[in-house]
């Protein structure tokens, strides 16, 4: 991917969405927020602990925008919502990024059944480097007539991944969903969704016994092809304040042996106002994966913001008035590294402004 | 790479042009139009099929009134009085059913005069800005015309939602020439429990509007945290799913209907003496029924008025009547 067309995609992007913020406004409810800010990064490489070379430090700004456009109708629903990010560091050049997201959803009720089609397309792309890759998932859903305060919708999804650079960790995804949600009272809302997905590599091998002869991998000859099942179970609890806590199972079995495992995920945000337009807001995530095979040590994936993770992300903001937000923001991550099984750690501190209109 | 390249710059026009495609504001705004006429038609069948039964009950009481006493009534005069109640019982059924119908179609064309007034008002401003830009003088006379018939049009539809709303729910109490001052002041009384019982509804909506903005401030804000994490730091799934579109599964499914007060037979979108969950609504459903909300109020709070200033002139006219007496 180059520089030149991601600008021609982000021309495309904002000219589509001024021309509906201006346009169809009276037809479309559409909101923008702007962030600005300077963040520091203690590991911005996210080199893991054992190794001897020392972590890069390292101060960016970062500017983001984020868009939506909703339309409503006593039968219909479409969303679209833009997200693109710059990140520019002040002197680690080699990091520099362009993030551009664009997802959308419309769907249809039809008697008592809601038929639905969902798009998620996002470019990463290091100006400097090249890891730059494109992930695509489009999707339908069906969503069943409530029976005993019970919502329940089934989705079928597929999920593309192209590497600019290589072919290695390119992969194609099916999956297929059901979500079964319910409120339980005024205070609480419980939602259960399990999956199960077909994960297909177009190109990464399957190493025999993933041991090493004479220093090299030996190439099975066969591509690798992971089937995943998963089981996720989200509570969110309100009044004063907003609480989400979830919990998912997944098992991952894969004709590699290093990639056969399951985890334990917990999870959980809250948002809690306080005195003098404040407000605290705060995600974790904490995660137990066991591998079920001891083998060689290999890369997970070409990116390493999209390997598995710990965090907590403590935010403190306060409203300056109805548009305007400043932030302070610390972020705690250690998180599994493109190496399976090794950890990194990191520290983020964040300062800056948001605009909404 | 270059062929998923194409494949997201081809979704982001296809997605950056569903605006345009799905906008068809007059398009919309005509087809508003036309179930405006078959409410407003139908509603006048059901008001004439009204009339003619109460007509028919009107003449059935005449008959009653007819019939002989009940210590003089002969067998055949009993079972005349038992059929032509019977057939009065009959009719007020079918007036009941009428009614409700009326009061359906009428609250349907309610909910359609405000699509219709909230599109025009739409027009029109885009009415104003194109007559800022119109270069020529035919142009701008044009434009004026346009905007004249757009004015007429909404004046129209906001005096006969006014007049439907104050028609629709407001009890039949009229003085009679028989009244006493005591009886108006009853009938005044009457009114002004009416207008305290819609008052509190509309209390209870303005805190329930309340809670939606306070919560809806915290969701946004979460998912806006969410968003931040997800694009930049951290391409976790979970973060991802929690800033994704939501699901737009839950409809109009969630709203409940009840009646406001013995009096009124307007409905809401909820009981506003229940909790109301709305954990299961999208943050943009969460919106819209804020603006509903306000909407509902609004309505409500012009009917507390009209009570009100009934029962003042009803007040009015007991102590006038008790004077000139």
């Amino acid at each position: 991917m180059t520089v030149k067309k991601l600008s021609t995609i982000s021309v495309i992007a904002a000219f589509l969405l001024l021309a509906n913020t201006l346009v169809f406004s009276q037809t479309w409810r559409v909101k923008n927020r702007i962030q600005a800010s300077v963040e520091s990064d203690d590991n911005i490489t996210e080199t893991i602990a054992i190794d001897s070379q020392p972590f890069i430090q390292g101060n960016s700004l970062r500017l983001l925008i984020h868009s939506s456009a909703t339309r409503r109708a006593r039968q219909f629903r479409a969303a679209f919502v833009y997200k693109g990010g710059i990140q520019s560091y002040f002197n680690n050049k080699f990091e520099n990024k362009l993030i551009h997201e664009i997802s959308g959803q419309a769907s249809r009720k039809l008697w008592k059944f809601v038929f639905g089609l969902r798009f998620n397309g996002r470019l990463k792309i290091f100006l400097n480097n090249n890891f730059d890759y494109g992930l695509a998932t489009t999707g339908g859903f069906l969503g069943l007539p409530t029976i005993f305060g019970l919502t329940i919708e089934a989705a079928v999804s597929q999920t593309s991944l192209d590497y600019s650079h290589s072919n290695e960790f390119d992969l194609e995804e099916f999956r297929y969903s059901i979500v079964f949600s319910k409120k339980i009272n005024y205070r609480l809302f419980l939602k259960l969704q399990p999956f199960f997905a077909n994960t297909a590599f177009d190109e990464r091998p399957v190493f025999i016994f993933q041991e090493f002869e004479n220093n090299k991998l030996v190439d099975s000859g066969r591509k690798r092809k992971d089937e995943i099942y998963s089981m996720e179970i989200k509570a969110v609890l309100t009044k004063p304040f907003l609480f989400t806590v979830g919990y998912q199972w997944r098992r991952n079995d894969s004709n590699d042996k290093a990639f056969a495992f399951s985890y334990h995920q917990l999870s959980c945000t809250f948002a809690l106002p306080l005195p003098g337009d404040f407000l605290l807001r705060s995600a974790a995530a904490a995660q137990f994966k066991k591998y079920r095979y001891m083998v060689a040590t290999l890369p997970i994936t070409g990116d390493p913001e999209q390997s598995e993770s710990n965090f907590m992300i403590i935010d403190l903001s306060k409203d300056l008035n109805a548009g305007a937000t400043v932030i302070l923001r610390l972020a705690l991550h250690n998180n599994e590294s493109t190496l399976r099984n090794h950890f990194y750690r990191k520290k983020i501190l964040n300062l800056g402004f948001d605009f909404r209109f | 790479m270059s062929a998923i390249y194409h494949y997201i710059l081809g979704a982001t026009l296809l997605f950056g042009a569903a605006p345009a495609i799905f906008a068809q504001s007059n398009a919309d705004l005509a087809k508003l139009e036309a179930e405006y006429r078959a409410y407003s038609n139908e509603l006048l069948v059901v008001a004439g099929a009204i009339d003619s039964l109460k007509r028919q009950i009107s003449e059935r009481s005449k008959r009653i009134e007819t019939i002989e006493n009940p210590d003089s009534r002969g067998y055949l005069e009993q079972r005349k009085l038992e059929k032509i109640l019977q057939e009065s019982q009959r009719i007020s059924t079918q007036v009941a059913k009428l009614e409700k119908q009326q009061r359906t179609v009428s609250e349907k064309l309610e909910r359609n005069i405000r699509l219709l007034r909230s599109g025009y008002e739409s027009m029109l401003e885009m009415k104003i800005s194109a007559i800022s830009a119109a270069e020529s003088s035919e142009d701008k006379q044009e434009q004026y015309a346009a905007l004249e018939g757009l004015r007429n049009r909404l004046y129209e539809l906001k005096s006969q939602n006014q007049e439907a709303q104050y028609h629709l729910d407001m009890p039949a109490l009229a003085i009679s020439s028989e009244d006493s001052p005591a009886k108006i002041r009853q009938k005044a009384d009457l009114l002004k429990d009416q207008e305290d019982k819609i008052r509190l509804v509309s209390l209870l909506l303005l805190k329930r509007r309340n809670d939606f903005k306070k919560e809806l401030k915290l969701r946004v804000r979460l998912d806006d945290l969410m968003t931040d994490l997800a694009l930049f730091d951290q391409q976790d799934e979970y973060l991802a799913n929690f800033s994704a579109p939501k699901s737009a599964a839950v409809y109009s499914s969630d709203r409940i209907e009840v009646d406001l007060t013995s009096a009124s037979t307007k409905t809401l979108y909820f009981d506003v003496k229940q909790p109301f969950n709305y954990k299961s609504l999208s943050i943009d459903e969460v919106e819209y029924l804020i603006k509903d909300l306000a909407q509902q109020e609004e309505i409500l709070r012009a009917k507390a008025d009209s009570l009100s200033s009934r029962a003042i002139e009803f007040y009015k006219a007991a102590d006038e009547l008790k004077k000139s007496n």
